[in-house]
């Protein structure tokens, strides 16, 4: 009997160790594979060139009823996270996000900023950020108008005499 | 205009837009280019006080390192309009509130990851979204994970775990499902902590993601490895060519699976070169169709290719650069000014409400150019400097408020000394007299600057040089604590001065009278540097010739600039950097394609009529690419239309007639090195009357091509049968001639 369940024990581990085998052999072909067909060295892709047609129709583009508006556009998402470019195609689409040169938020608070990047507007809308119920959700509410001075270089600011908070009922149009 | 507007309108092209919460879809799978997602947001510069504590956190594996999180930090943040899912109803609250973004700071962070880091969020990404674990409809009910759940997971393993857990014994499969498991806990827990926000927890309770938690705590690496080598190496394999991709067939020991997955590594590692050419040339030309189909050369969008393409390659900003001269050249106009300063590294500002046309920012921005040019060696691009300069200073002298004296004054001076040094003497001398007539001079405050002028004349190099030794002996001799910039010169004074060394050149009578400039002395206080001057011209010029006739020019023209000199100078530079992109791309993927360099050269030497030159060129090319198997492209419309002749132009139009979308899909307009040598070579063997058996040997080079050259490039047939015709036309004309 003792014989017997030696046996079986031993015959046990032998498909366990195969199976671990099998396991690592897998393993190592994965990782080989992914390590030898990802290029890490950054290069230009038509992703790349594709997001920046994007931004640059962005970039190009004017708010139709605000001479004075721009957007400002920043690819995210895949396309601008990724540096390595897997052999099976990892981005689907092209995200990008725009701001506004008339607008601009501020923390709850903040004095009003006196100088800005050049992207931003002579006239500009800052709205202060204020909290919400839920972590990482704000309200936005109309605070300031910065005005640029051409001769100092400078915003200078007058504050709206009531907070408006800002409504997005366009969104979900 | 209300801020609604503002924040809502979208103006990305695309045929078809769908709204998913705050980002707009814009569908693009009918063309070749890749869908959008674009976002809205309203951009915040400071980092926000809800996630004050992430920057000084405490880390015990020195990821993110200082400099990354100062980076992150001084990012800032914006604010999507999208409100959380428990408000969407609220009549209010679904209306106003706004989820903060940190899209900016995870960029920063995931681009310092370390390679394998990136590895693993690509196959989880793989892996979740194959198996439909992720959603990423924001609209859509919570019954699925996110790719934000799978990229915060990552973030907090980057900065939990030692750098050893990812490298050691590295084992790709062993973290992803220790990776899963952690998710799958997360997701059981109902906790899962932004990686920025405190106490924002980014799993609802009440999400049903149980379904998904159990199936992830299900994993094991055997599972997974077998997973992965079925949906992904599998996949990746059908990618090859058809000797590779059959090896998967059968894999039914480990022996043939590594001979399969071996026989793709290998193919990939060996088409990394083909593939990058493929890639350039795809480059080559889509960014030219970008740049004059959608007319989309302007500062701002100038600003963005150089900001762009400088984190490429330098490769691609020669190859802007070319692209956007060729263009400008191709209908130049007022506003394009301002995009070739760009392009020469002025930083114009791209401010609304500035008036751009004012006439001290134009003069300003010449003073910038020139200061550039001053230090330079003369090369084509330092000329459209120069051109351009000129350019912003007549437009200063354009400008409503130009009737300052000092404006006025200065901008003529300038231009005088531009004209001066490009040896156009006359218009030099026609602003010159522009300033030297003006009656009163009380009123210009403005001097010339010295360190503006180019070294072009050993005297004012002397005069400015001892100016400054002056100044530095009353400084440290006589001890004169103040100090005042001597380095300029009155603009009057500097107009009198630049008028006679023009004269000088261009008058040979001996006629002894030096123009106005007694009357100069009498009336104007001076300074060093003009006392110094006015020395010299009384030294050298004593004997030379200055008629009032010539201080009394017309000087009606002056007013205006001639663009054709910049035009030609634009084309010129953009063959010699469409030469150099040439030459980057023979270096790097000779042994891909057989790539010639002159091409360019020899189409501008057509277009000049230098036939000769172009007729070397093309045949030296025709050459080297008869035999050659990869032949790369030149691209005709629109960007090259204005460098061809009657006969191609007509050609290329008939195309764009009968097939409209020609002019759409570029590669319908391009025709390869040899066809365009082969052609110019004709041409040139024609205007130059060459003798009969050069033709009938330029005929049968047109027939090897013809046969070697594939059916689908349509333009390529058309011009290589035209070319045949023009020969058998000529031929046969000079055989009439011999029998008449």
């Amino acid at each position: 009997v003792g014989n017997s369940v030696t046996s079986r024990i031993i015959g046990m581990m032998n498909v366990v160790q195969k199976t671990m085998s099998l396991e690592r052999i897998l393993d190592e072909i994965v990782t080989t594979f992914l390590l030898n067909t990802c290029r890490l060295r950054p290069q230009i892709s038509k992703h790349t060139l594709h997001a920046v047609k994007c931004c640059v129709d962005q970039a190009a583009a004017r708010i139709l009823n605000d001479k004075d508006a721009d957007y400002i556009p920043l690819i995210t998402g895949s396309a601008a996270e990724f540096y390595i470019e897997p052999l099976l195609p990892h981005i689907g689409d092209v995200d990008v996000m725009y701001h506004c040169s008339v607008l601009l938020a501020i923390p709850l608070g903040y004095p009003p900023p006196t100088q800005l990047p050049a992207e931003f507007s002579n006239y500009i809308r800052v709205l202060e950020i204020v909290d919400s119920h839920l972590p990482g959700y704000v309200y936005l509410v109309l605070r300031y108008l910065l005005t640029y001075c051409t001769d100092d270089d400078m915003y200078d600011y007058f504050e709206y005499d009531i907070g408006q908070c800002i409504k997005l009922v366009t969104y979900r149009r | 205009m209300t801020l609604d507007s503002v924040l809502n309108s979208s103006h990305i092209e695309g045929d078809s837009r769908i709204r998913h919460g705050p980002a707009l879809f814009i569908d693009h799978s009918h063309t070749s280019d890749l869908s959008v997602d674009a976002v809205s947001c309203v951009r915040c510069l400071s980092w926000p006080p809800q996630a004050a504590g992430w920057p000084t956190r405490h880390r015990n594996h020195g990821w993110p390192d200082s400099a990354t999180v100062d980076h992150v930090v001084n990012n800032g943040c914006d604010v999507v309009g999208v409100a959380h899912r428990q408000c969407r109803q609220h009549e209010w609250m679904g209306n106003c509130q706004f989820r903060l973004s940190l899209s900016r700071a995870e960029i920063v962070l995931i681009n310092s990851w370390m390679p394998v880091q990136q590895i693993v969020y690509h196959m989880l990404r793989v892996f979740m979204k194959t198996e439909r674990l992720t959603d990423n409809g924001v609209n859509s009910e919570p019954i699925a994970a996110s790719n934000y759940h799978i990229k915060t997971l990552m973030l907090w393993t980057c900065e939990t775990k030692p750098r050893s857990w990812w490298t050691l014994n590295l084992n790709l499969i062993k973290i992803c499902a220790e990776l899963l498991r952690i998710l799958s806990v997360w997701l059981t827990e109902a906790q899962c902590p932004h990686y920025f926000i405190n106490n924002c927890n980014l799993v609802d309770s009440f999400c049903n993601l149980e379904v998904i938690a159990s199936q992830l705590m299900s994993i094991d690496k055997t599972w997974l490895s077998t997973w992965f080598v079925n949906n992904y190496i599998r996949k990746c394999s059908e990618l090859c060519p058809g000797n590779v991709s059959r090896l998967f067939s059968d894999v039914s020991t480990t022996m043939k699976l590594q001979k399969a997955v071996s026989a793709v590594v290998d193919w990939r590692l060996n088409t990394a070169l083909e593939d990058k050419w493929t890639l350039f040339e795809f480059f080559d030309i889509y960014m030219p169709n970008i740049i004059s189909r959608l007319h989309h050369l302007t500062v701002r969008s100038c600003v963005w290719w150089i900001t762009e393409l400088s984190k490429v390659d330098t490769y691609w900003l020669i190859y802007f650069i070319a692209v956007a001269y060729i263009v400008s050249s191709n209908g130049f106009i007022d506003e394009l000014i301002d995009v070739l300063a760009t392009i020469s590294g002025l930083s114009i500002s791209t401010r609304r409400h500035i008036n751009q046309h004012s006439s001290e920012l134009s003069l300003v921005n010449a003073t910038k150019l020139m200061k550039i040019v001053a230090i330079k060696s003369r090369g084509t691009v330092q000329l459209i400097e120069i051109e351009l300069s000129k350019a912003y200073l007549h437009r200063a002298l354009r400008c409503r408020d130009s009737d300052s004296d000092s404006i006025y004054c200065l901008a003529n001076v300038y231009l005088a000394l531009l004209y001066y040094t490009t040896g156009q003497y006359q218009s030099a001398i026609d602003h010159c007299t522009l300033v030297t007539r003006s009656q009163d001079h009380s009123q210009c405050t403005s001097h010339v600057q010295g360190e503006l002028l180019p070294k072009f004349d050993k005297d004012i190099n002397s005069v400015l040089g001892l100016a400054v030794f002056y100044q530095h002996i009353r400084r440290a001799a006589l001890n004169h604590q103040q100090t005042q910039h001597v380095a300029v010169f009155s603009t009057e004074m500097f107009a009198h001065y630049l008028h006679n060394r023009c004269l000088s050149i261009t008058q040979t009578s001996s006629n002894v009278e030096l123009c106005g400039l007694g009357m100069y002395i009498d009336n104007t206080q001076l300074l060093i540097t003009d006392v110094l001057a006015l020395k010299s011209v009384y030294h050298k010029f004593h004997y030379r010739p200055v008629t009032a006739r010539n201080c009394r020019q017309e000087t009606h023209n002056a007013a205006e600039q001639n663009t054709s000199e910049l035009v030609e100078l634009l084309q010129k530079s953009a063959v010699e950097h469409f030469t150099t992109h040439r030459q980057f791309q023979a270096r790097d993927f000779g042994s891909v394609a057989r790539i010639v360099t002159t091409d360019y050269e020899a189409l501008y030497a057509y277009k000049r009529g230098d036939y000769q030159r172009c007729l070397l060129l093309s045949t030296q090319n025709v050459h080297t690419l008869l035999y050659a198997i990869s032949l790369t492209g030149v691209f005709t419309f629109p960007m090259f239309i204005h460098m061809f002749d009657d006969d191609m132009v007509s050609l290329i139009a008939l195309t764009l007639i009968v097939d409209p979308e020609s002019s759409r899909v570029p590669v319908h307009v391009v025709i390869t090195q040899l066809t365009l040598s082969l052609y110019l070579m004709t041409k040139c063997q024609l205007t130059l009357r060459h003798s009969v058996m050069s033709l009938v040997q330029t005929i049968n080079c047109i027939e090897i091509a013809q046969k070697r050259l594939p059916a689908n490039g349509t333009l390529d047939h058309l011009t290589l049968k035209m070319t045949k015709h023009k020969i058998q036309y000529a031929k046969t004309m000079q055989s009439l001639l011999e029998l008449s």
